[in-house]
């Protein structure tokens, strides 16, 4: 028996002194001098202007700081909802926009901003839209940018190839043959990887110029579906233009295609406005604009997809509201709006800013007509999304092993399976 | 006198072993088997985003079973059987063979040799799987190292796009998979190969066996233990295969589900995924997971008997 | 020579050229890993093969000083060290019993030990994270030990078991007469026998410690904590396009792995080949 004791001390002390010697590294508790704000972003590419724009935040309000925390955009999503389930979160939540802000709404994690944030009031519906409830309506984020698509076009090789902006579809056919017989690449893109998103944002360039603006809302009302033969043909036309993509286009990624543009070796790139700060960063050097994607007709209204690409929101069991709504007021002003346009070159949630940057006004102007970006603003409320369809099954689409009658069927099909038409 | 001894002795090792086994059983029980237990639990409930509601019976498991989620589940239960079949032929056969020409190699002469091709061939297992990930994105694109190599043998033509061609990215991953994995095989069967006595092989070789034949027939059923080892492991990896396909082809195993296995189903259904960030579908996940406990606890269990049966006494 | 040497000589060509494909197989891609450290973005787009312009060591010293990885690496080496000499200690002592008692439970504990070496740990990320919050081990570098080490003892139970059962039972017994306790028996005499089972144990709980962000990811929000993998995730996605900057930072957090791997290469092979062959 004392022999056991003895034995029984010993490994109790092991274990104690193990334990002693990891208490010892825990976390004390955080001890600031001013009240801070945790605030997450997935944007880890933008922290410098991030910083630089709260810089000025903490300057004209003293006693607040923001401490701002990034993670990668894929794993994000995972540690918010895993840190907010366990009542950890920030006290400030980046959050995507429409059917992705939901499950946080629902389950009671996030404050309505109605009446705490007076600016929201300001700011246009397309930009708010993103961040509003299903169920009740209210709005639950401080939305930050209004992302439109279009074609960057590199205007160096344009000059150089005598090329202007096409007014038809015929013209930037015909302008991507000239590209390729000078042996420049016409248009980088490339989904391969994992990251055709940035193919679905393709779709999203030459969609509308086909099916045109109308139909979201007929899609909504249940009138037309994807296998109307408008979305089917703007599918086509996508696929059409893969003798215009790099060599070996399937096996291309997102970030390959951007090198390829930024490094002049292709002309254009089908892209979301979020590209242009990252271009002018990757290369000052580089020229270019956007245009829109051309229609079959000369005269017609080009429009483009646009939608809320998200917004910041309160956490609901934050300790710091007053100073996170200080932040968040600040965020949803004026002066936020024109820091973000001109750190970022993203066009801001709210329109009344001045812009310097003419590709940043170009965009602005573009977005004067645009229509939701279908499969993001309309379809992807649950599983499984329009967009995971369209995602999984493009780059078969574009190799032709995939007809684009099967893929607007089978993205019918998955959306059919939860999606309600608004009567 | 000798019989209370004993029966004391027993009672203090009966005491002892507890006392032993409690703090691993403390750390493992709360850290893996209760919140795993927790887990398996939920799949019988309905859940509302990541909130848990009502009891409902087996009503996820019929879901999993119906469209649109019965495509994924078959897609995803077919790669991974392919996945296992590829690395039992690519890691695990191939494996043998190089064991095999290395413990040929190695006999009478010293075993450095054996020895640096041991270590080399093993030395890509402790490379973490986003490197391992990142350099065969790079080595397998269009214009990389690959592509290159077999243009210049004239094996192929034009760009590689192997990983973008959904008939071609599964074996391509099955291949890194293997690529990381080889050294494994090769100690495991050469270490197996070592402890049978050299009296077999000479006795073999008077009888006039080649060496080929000396593999198969003499070989082989001696080596059942490490075969059986290595089987289980390959089921239970690649049945969990998760962070070779999330690194290269992203969560959705692109090119069109081509690459998706029963995790990143899992991981997609539990956490979302690229165009359906946190749209969740949590019961589903959890009835996946149960599922797959199934799968990978019979499958490991009938695997353990199987070779258990077959393993040759010396 | 006779003819028949020669023979067997050229008959064993074949084989020598598997051996070196592969060889080249494994060496290649490190090559291009090493030379990628570098270059420049645009370097590696166009020369992928070949050396780079300069060996100018700029990628690493950014990278070292951009991620400022000082604070992650004393967290990983912690971390790292923790869970190894955990996993270790609490799975040498569970496994002494279990494989040299008779107990009448030795089976069903081993086998619940055993089924943990199968289970996806994360498929229960959600229910671990309440845990952790409510044992107040959220941002806490043992919380990371006690988790990592609790993963590992299932493969690390296994592995003892298996090299402990095969000693010969006089060795303890021995022991027992001379009066020695059973935690002496186990530490002095039995430890020391399965040498290989503790440098595999060792090398595979470091790689995977070492290697994994996932659970540092959910499980660590203070800057101070952050392990090497989740700070290099942040900087690769900060990065992402700056190829060089990438792989030298890749290559910095895996040096101390490589380091320990040709330090303990004969241990490993040792070790792995005699765990895997056995029942």
């Amino acid at each position: 028996m004392k022999m056991l004791s003895i034995r029984r001390r010993t490994l109790l002390g092991l274990i104690g002194s193990l334990a002693a010697i990891g208490a010892g590294f825990a976390a004390p508790a955080p001890a600031y001098a001013d009240e801070t704000v945790t605030l997450w972003s997935w944007r880890t590419e933008d922290e410098a202007a991030m910083r630089r724009i709260f810089d000025v935040f903490e300057k004209e309000t003293p006693g607040t700081k923001v401490n701002i925390q990034f993670t990668p955009d894929a794993d994000y999503q995972n540690r918010l909802s895993t840190a907010l389930r366990g009542g950890r979160g920030p006290d400030i939540a980046q959050l995507k926009a429409y059917g992705e802000v939901q499950p946080f709404v629902e389950a009671g994690y996030l404050d309505a901003l109605d009446d705490s944030v007076a600016e929201l009031k300001n700011m246009p519906d397309t930009a708010v839209g993103g961040a509003r409830g299903r169920t009740d309506g209210k709005t639950y984020g401080v939305p930050y940018s209004v992302p439109m698509m279009g074609v960057f076009y590199n205007k160096e090789i344009f000059a150089a190839q005598g090329i202007e902006i096409p007014r038809t579809y015929k013209d930037f056919v015909a302008a991507c043959e000239k590209l390729k017989a000078a042996g420049i690449t016409p248009i980088a893109a490339g989904g391969a990887n994992g990251s055709a998103w940035a193919l679905e944002i393709g779709v999203g360039v030459v969609g509308p110029t086909v099916y045109g603006p109308g139909f979201y809302d007929e899609m909504m009302s249940g009138k037309a579906t994807f296998e109307d033969p408008r979305y089917v043909t703007a599918l086509k036309r996508f696929a059409e233009l893969k003798p215009y993509f790099p060599e070996g286009f399937a096996g291309i990624d997102y970030t390959t295609s951007t090198q390829q543009f930024i490094n002049g070796k292709a002309a254009m790139f089908l892209g979301g406005s979020f590209e242009n700060g990252s271009f002018k960063a990757q290369n000052p050097k580089l020229q270019f604009s956007i245009f829109s994607f051309p229609a079959d007709d000369a005269g017609a209204r080009l429009y483009t997809s646009a939608f809320s690409d998200g917004s910041y929101g309160l956490v609901s069991e934050s300790k710091n509201k007053e100073a996170a709504t200080k932040v968040l007021n600040f965020m949803a002003s004026q002066k936020f709006a024109q820091l973000f346009a001109d750190e970022l070159g993203w066009p801001p949630a709210r329109p009344d800013v001045s812009v310097k940057d003419p590709v940043l006004s170009q965009m602005m102007e573009m977005a004067k007509n645009s229509t939701p970006y279908l499969t993001l603003v309309g379809f992807r409320w649950q599983s499984p999304t329009a967009s995971s369809i369209l995602q999984a099954e493009i780059i078969d689409t574009v190799e032709g092993k995939i007809a684009p009658e099967k893929l607007g069927a089978d993205m019918q099909a998955a959306v059919a399976t939860w999606f309600q038409p608004k009567q | 006198m000798q019989h209370r001894h004993k029966s004391s002795m027993k009672r203090t090792q009966q005491r002892m072993a507890v006392l032993f086994v409690l703090p691993a059983l403390a750390i493992y029980g709360l850290f893996v088997l209760y919140p795993l237990a927790m887990s398996l639990w939920g799949s019988f409930f309905t859940w509302k985003g990541l909130r848990m509601l009502d009891f409902a019976g087996l009503s996820n498991f019929a879901r999993l079973f119906v469209f649109p989620s019965s495509a994924r589940l078959t897609g995803a239960l077919w790669h991974n059987v392919a996945w296992f079949l590829g690395i039992m032929v690519f890691q695990n056969g191939v494996g043998l063979l190089f064991a095999w020409l290395l413990f040929l190699r190695s006999q009478g002469k010293g075993r450095s040799g054996a020895a640096f091709f041991q270590s080399l061939f093993f030395f890509p297992a402790v490379l973490s799987p986003v490197i391992v990930g990142a350099l065969w994105r790079l080595l397998l694109a269009p214009g990389g190292v690959v592509e290159w190599t077999l243009n210049g043998l004239g094996l192929h033509q034009g760009s590689l796009t192997v990983l973008g061609n959904s008939q071609t990215a599964l074996v391509m991953l099955i291949a890194v998979d293997a690529w990381n994995w080889m050294g494994l095989p090769v100690l495991i069967y050469t270490a197996g190969l070592r402890q049978i006595s050299g009296q077999i092989f000479e006795a073999a070789k008077l009888d006039g066996a080649g060496s080929g034949r000396m593999l198969v027939s003499v070989a082989l059923p001696l080596l059942m233990p490490a075969i059986g080892t290595l089987t289980t492991l390959s089921f239970i990896n690649t049945f969990n295969q998760f962070d070779i396909v999330y690194v290269m082809q992203g969560v959705q195993g692109n090119p069109s589900y081509s690459t998706d296995t029963l995790v990143t189903y899992f991981y997609r259904l539990a956490f979302g995924a690229e165009g359906a960030v946190g749209i969740t579908d949590i019961g589903l996940a959890l009835a996946l997971g149960t599922v797959l406990f199934l799968i990978l606890s019979i499958g490991t269990l009938l695997m353990l008997r199987f070779f258990d049966r077959r393993t040759v006494q010396l | 020579m006779s003819a028949r040497a020669i023979h067997r000589r050229l008959a064993r060509i074949p084989g020598w050229t598997m051996l070196a494909l592969w060889s080249a197989a494994v060496l290649l891609p490190l090559y291009i890993l090493v030379v990628s450290c570098f270059k420049t973005t645009a370097e590696i787009y166009e020369n992928r093969l070949g050396l780079p312009r300069s060996w100018s060591f700029d990628n690493f010293t950014n990278a070292w000083t951009r991620a400022d990885l000082g604070q992650n690496f004393v967290n990983s080496l912690i971390v790292t060290g923790g869970a190894v000499v955990l996993t270790i200690v609490v799975s040498a002592l569970a496994a002494y019993p279990l494989s040299r008692y008779k107990l009448g439970w030795n089976g069903i504990m081993l086998g619940l030990f055993l089924s943990g070496i199968m289970l996806p740990i994360r498929l229960a990320s959600v229910e671990l994270f309440t845990l952790m919050r409510n044992l107040d081990l959220l941002d806490s570098l043992t919380g990371l030990i006690l988790v990592y080490s609790a993963i590992r003892i299932p493969f690390a139970v296994f592995i003892f078991a298996n090299f402990m059962r095969v000693l010969p039972s006089e060795l303890d017994e021995a022991a027992r007469m001379d009066g020695a306790g059973e935690t002496r028996i186990l530490f002095q005499i039995i430890l020391p026998m399965v040498k290989p089972a503790v440098s595999i144990v060792a090398i595979f709980t470091a790689i995977a410690v070492w290697n994994d962000f996932f659970f540092p990811l959910i499980f660590i929000f203070d800057d101070r904590y952050k392990t090497v993998p989740l700070a290099i995730s942040v900087f690769v996605g900060q990065f992402r396009t700056d190829w060089g900057l990438v792989f030298a930072s890749l290559a910095i957090s895996m040096a101390p792995i490589l380091i320990m791997y040709c330090l303990l290469a004969r241990q490993i092979r040792e070790g792995v080949g005699a765990g895997g062959g056995m029942k």
